[in-house]
C-alpha cells in the first residue's frame, strides 16, 4: 500500500515538474511549485506511516510554512509585476534573454 | 489528559552560545525594522544597525569558535536533539558568511541611501538572508538545512525585484523565485526520499544508517540523493542549472548583485558539502562521477560562454559558473578537501562582492547599464577602481601569487590525489580559457580609449574593492593562516 | 484495509485529475481549482492515513489560505486573461518530450520489475499507533526535537512579512503622490 501512495506522490510531482516546464504563465507556474510541495507532503507522511516515524508528520508542517512564506512572496512579486506592464506571461518578460 | 501530562516535554539540549550570530542577526533585523517604524533614524543610522549586527555576530562566533577549540562548557556538540552541529565547519562558514555581509552592507551603501522608506527592510532583509544561510551550513538536519535555504533564498528574491523604477529588477524577480523555489522543491522532495530510504533526516543519522546497514535495493535513497545534488547545485549555478544566473545578475540591482551571488554560493556549498560528505561518504562512489561531470561541464560552460558575452554583468555570472566547477572538484576528494573548498569559496566570495561593487559603481546604484563598452579607458577616469578592479581579475583568473592561484592549486591537487585526473586536466584547460576572459575586461580598462564621464565612486565601494585587493594579495602571498583555519573547518 | 483503498482509488484519482487540470487548463481560475480539488483530496488520504493534525492544516491553510490568496490574485490581474497553450517554444516541448518519456520508461520498468523499494527502512506493516498524528503527539515532538526548527520559522516569517512590505509599500507611496 505503501508504495502506491509514493507513486501517487511522485506522479503529482513530476506532473508539477512537466507544468513548470510547459507552462509560460508566472501564476500557473507558481501553482505548480505547490503541486511539487504537496506531493513531497504526501511522500513524507506515507514514509514515516510505513516506517512508524512521527517525524514524516513533523517535517510537512515545515514543508508547509515554507509554502506559505513563498506564496507571499511569490504573489507579491507577480502584482508588482502585473501593475507595471499588465502580464503575467513570463514570455512577456524578455529584456533580459540573451 | 491532565495538565501534568500535558506539560511532561522533554527538552532537548540547549545552547545559546551555539546558535548566537544567527540570533543576533535575526534580532538585530527585527530591530531595524522596529527603529525604523518608531523613531525614523537616517538611513545612514539604519545601515550602521546592520553592521553593527554582523559585527556582534561576529565576535559570537569568534566565542563559540574558541569554546569548541576548547570543548569548555560544551556538554554536546550536537545541541537541540541533534539539529545543528557545533564544529569547525559551521564556525568557518559563519566567518566566510559574515564577511560577505559586512561587505556586502558597505557596497549597498547608496543602494540603502536610495532605497528611501524601504531602507529599513533591505537591511534587514539582507541580515535575515545571512541568519538563513548560516542556519543552513550549521544544520545537521535535512529538514533544518531546507528552512535555512529557503529563508535565504526568499530574502534574496526580495533583493533581486528591489529597485521598481526600472523593468528588468521584478523580470529577474520573478525569474529567480519561479526556477528558485522549482530547485527548493526538487531539494525537499530529495529530503523526502532521503527519509524514506534511510528513516532519518539527521544528517549522523543519514551516515549511521547508510554505514551500517546494506541497502540491497537503495534506488530511493539514489533518487533522493540526486535530487538534493540537482536542488542544490541548481543554488550554486552550476551547469546545467545555471541558465537563471545571468539574467537574474543582470536584471538584479547592482548595489546587492555581489551579495546575493556570493551569499547564496556559499551556503548551497556548506550544505552541499555536509550533506555529500557528512551523510552519504558511503556512497561516494555512486556520487562522484555524478559531481565530476557537473563539474566539468560548469567549468567548460562557464568559461566559454563567459568570452561571447558583452555585459560585464552576464561575463561575471557566466564566469561564477566556472568557478562552481572548479570548487566542485574539490568535492571529489570527500572530506580531504573541505580546507581548499572553503579557501577557495572564502576568496571567491570576497572577490564577487567586490567586483560587483565596481560594476554598481561604474553603471551607477540601480543603473542598468553594465555593457563591457562602459569599461573602456576606466583606468584613466577612475584610476583607484581600475586598479583594483584589475587585480580583483587577476585574482579570479588565479595567477600565481594571488590567493586565486592557490585556491584553485588546492582544490585541483585534491582532485588529482582523489584519482579524478580527467577532471583536473579539463579544470586547468577551462582556467586557461578563463583567464582570457579575465585579460580582456583588463584590456579594455587600460588600452581603450574612455567612454564618457564615470560617476565618482563611493566611500563604501573603495573599502570593499581595497579588501578584496588585501585579501586576493595577502592571501596569495601568505595562504598559511588562511589554509590553517580552513583546514580545522571540519564537519562532524 | 479495504476502506483505505477505497478512499485511496477514489481521492488518488481526484488528485491526479486535479493536477491535469493545473498544467492544461487555459484559464487560470481552472488551474486553481484543479490545485484545490488535489489539495483537499490529499487531506482526505492523511485522514486515512491516521494523520489527523496534517489534514487539519492542509484544509485550513494550503485549502483555505493559500488558495484564498491565489484566487484573489486571479481575480485581481484579471480572469480573461486565457493562455494559448500552443504558443510554446519548440525547445521546450522537446525536453518535456523527452522528460515525459523518461518518467514513463521509469514508472513502466518499476511496474515490470517490481523491485523498487519505496521505503527500504521499513520493517513490517505499518503500526497505527505510533503514527497517530493527533495534536498532542505532533506537539510533544514540535515543542522538544524539533524546537529549533519551529524556532527558525519564526525568521522564514519575518522574511515574508518584510519582504511583502518591502514589494507592496513603495507603489502605495507614488500612488498617493500622484
Amino acid at each position: 500500500m505503501t508504495d502506491w501512495y509514493m507513486l501517487l506522490a511522485a506522479a503529482l510531482f513530476t506532473i508539477g515538474a512537466m507544468g513548470i516546464l510547459v507552462r509560460r504563465n508566472a501564476l500557473v507556474m507558481f501553482m505548480c511549485v505547490e503541486l511539487m510541495l504537496n506531493a513531497v507532503n504526501l511522500t513524507l507522511v506515507s514514509a514515516g506511516r510505513a516506517l512508524g516515524s512521527l517525524d514524516g508528520q513533523l517535517a510537512t508542517f515545515f514543508v508547509l510554512v515554507v509554502a506559505a512564506a513563498e506564496v507571499v512572496i511569490g504573489l507579491a512579486i507577480i502584482v508588482a509585476i502585473f501593475r507595471h506592464r499588465d502580464t503575467a506571461s513570463v514570455d512577456e518578460l524578455s529584456e533580459l534573454k540573451g | 489528559m491532565t495538565l501534568a501530562q500535558a506539560t511532561m516535554i522533554d527538552p532537548p539540549v540547549v545552547s545559546w552560545l551555539g546558535i548566537a550570530p544567527e540570533l543576533v542577526l535575526g534580532v538585530g533585523a527585527a530591530l531595524v525594522l522596529l527603529i525604523e517604524v518608531q523613531w525614523k533614524p537616517s538611513r545612514t543610522a539604519i545601515a550602521w544597525a546592520g553592521g553593527a549586527a554582523v559585527i556582534a555576530a561576529a565576535l559570537l562566533s569568534v566565542l563559540l569558535h574558541a569554546r569548541i577549540e576548547s570543548g569548555d562548557g560544551i556538554s554536546t556538540f550536537l545541541p537541540f536533539a541533534g539539529m545543528i552541529a557545533l564544529d569547525g565547519f559551521g564556525v568557518f562558514a559563519r566567518y566566510v558568511l559574515l564577511a560577505v555581509a559586512g561587505l556586502g552592507l558597505l557596497a549597498a551603501q547608496r543602494m540603502v541611501q536610495e532605497a528611501g522608506t524601504r531602507a529599513a527592510e533591505m537591511v534587514a532583509l539582507m541580515l535575515l538572508a545571512t541568519a538563513g544561510f548560516s542556519l543552513m551550513a550549521i544544520s545537521a538536519n535535512l529538514i533544518l538545512t531546507f528552512l535555512g535555504l529557503e529563508i535565504g533564498s526568499i530574502s534574496l528574491y526580495v533583493l533581486a525585484g528591489y529597485v521598481r523604477e526600472r523593468g528588468n529588477s521584478d523580470e529577474a524577480a520573478i525569474k529567480y523565485f519561479l526556477l528558485g523555489s522549482f530547485a527548493s522543491a526538487v531539494f525537499v522532495y530529495g529530503v523526502a526520499l532521503v527519509f524514506a530510504g534511510t528513516g532519518n533526516f539527521s544528517i549522523q543519522g543519514v551516515h549511521d544508517y547508510l554505514d551500517g546497514v546494506v541497502v540491497f535495493e537503495p534506488g530511493v535513497i539514489l533518487l533522493g540523493l540526486a535530487l538534493l545534488v540537482v536542488g542544490l547545485t541548481f543554488k550554486v549555478t552550476a551547469a546545467p542549472f545555471h541558465s537563471w544566473a545571468p539574467d537574474v545578475y543582470q536584471g538584479a540591482p547592482a548595489g546587492v548583485v555581489g551579495f546575493m551571488a556570493a551569499i547564496a554560493k556559499i551556503g548551497g556549498f556548506a550544505g552541499l558539502v555536509r550533506i555529500l560528505v557528512s551523510a552519504f561518504p558511503d556512497l561516494a562512489g555512486d556520487w562522484a562521477p555524478v559531481v565530476a561531470a557537473i563539474a566539468a561541464v560548469s567549468m567548460v560552460v562557464g568559461s566559454v560562454l563567459a568570452i561571447v558575452q558583452d555585459d560585464i554583468r552576464r561575463l561575471l555570472a557566466y564566469s561564477g559558473v566556472a568557478h562552481a566547477g572548479f570548487i566542485l572538484t574539490g568535492v571529489l576528494s570527500g572530506g580531504e578537501g573541505t580546507a581548499e573548498i572553503w579557501f577557495y569559496l572564502a576568496i571567491y566570495a570576497v572577490q564577487l562582492v567586490a567586483a560587483f561593487a565596481v560594476v554598481a559603481a561604474v553603471s551607477g546604484p540601480s543603473g542598468s547599464r553594465s555593457a563591457l563598452s562602459d569599461y573602456a579607458g576606466l583606468a584613466q577616469r577612475q584610476p583607484f577602481l581600475a586598479a583594483t578592479f584589475a587585480v580583483i581579475l587577476l585574482g579570479m583568473g588565479g595567477i600565481p601569487l594571488t590567493a586565486g592561484f592557490v585556491a584553485k592549486f588546492g582544490v585541483f591537487s585534491d582532485a588529482w590525489a582523489a584519482g579524478h585526473e580527467w577532471v583536473v586536466i579539463v579544470g586547468v584547460l577551462a582556467s586557461v580559457v578563463a583567464f582570457f576572459l579575465y585579460l580582456r575586461v583588463i584590456v579594455t580598462m587600460y588600452m581603450d580609449e574612455p567612454a564618457g564621464e564615470a560617476a565618482a565612486a563611493p566611500l563604501g565601494v573603495r573599502w570593499v574593492t581595497s579588501v578584496a585587493v588585501v585579501v586576493t594579495l595577502l592571501f596569495g602571498v601568505f595562504p598559511g593562516p588562511l589554509l590553517d583555519l580552513a583546514g580545522r573547518a571540519l564537519p562532524l | 484495509m479495504t476502506v483505505e483503498v477505497v478512499i485511496f482509488v477514489l481521492m488518488g484519482l481526484t488528485a491526479l485529475g486535479g493536477a491535469i487540470t493545473v498544467v492544461m487548463a487555459r484559464n487560470p481560475v481552472y488551474s486553481g481549482l484543479g490545485l484545490l480539488g488535489t489539495m483537499l483530496s490529499l487531506a482526505v488520504i492523511y485522514v486515512s492515513q491516521l494523520a489527523h493534525f496534517v489534514a487539519a492544516i492542509q484544509v485550513i491553510v494550503y485549502a483555505g489560505a493559500v488558495m484564498t490568496l491565489f484566487l484573489f490574485v486571479i481575480m485581481m490581474i484579471g480572469v480573461d486573461v486565457a493562455e494559448d497553450t500552443a504558443e510554446n517554444l519548440p525547445r521546450q516541448r522537446l525536453v518535456v518530450g523527452v522528460l515525459a518519456a523518461a518518467v514513463v520508461g521509469f514508472a513502466v520498468y518499476l511496474g515490470v520489475s517490481q523491485g523498487f523499494d519505496w521505503v527500504p527502512a521499513a520493517s513490517g506493516e505499518p503500526v497505527a499507533e505510533a503514527t497517530n498524528g493527533t495534536v498532542q503527539a505532533i506537539g510533544e515532538r514540535l515543542f522538544s526535537t524539533w524546537v529549533l526548527a519551529f524556532e527558525a520559522t519564526a525568521l522564514l516569517l519575518t522574511v515574508a512579512a518584510a519582504g511583502a512590505i518591502a514589494l507592496a509599500y513603495f507603489r502605495r507611496r507614488r500612488a498617493v503622490r500622484e
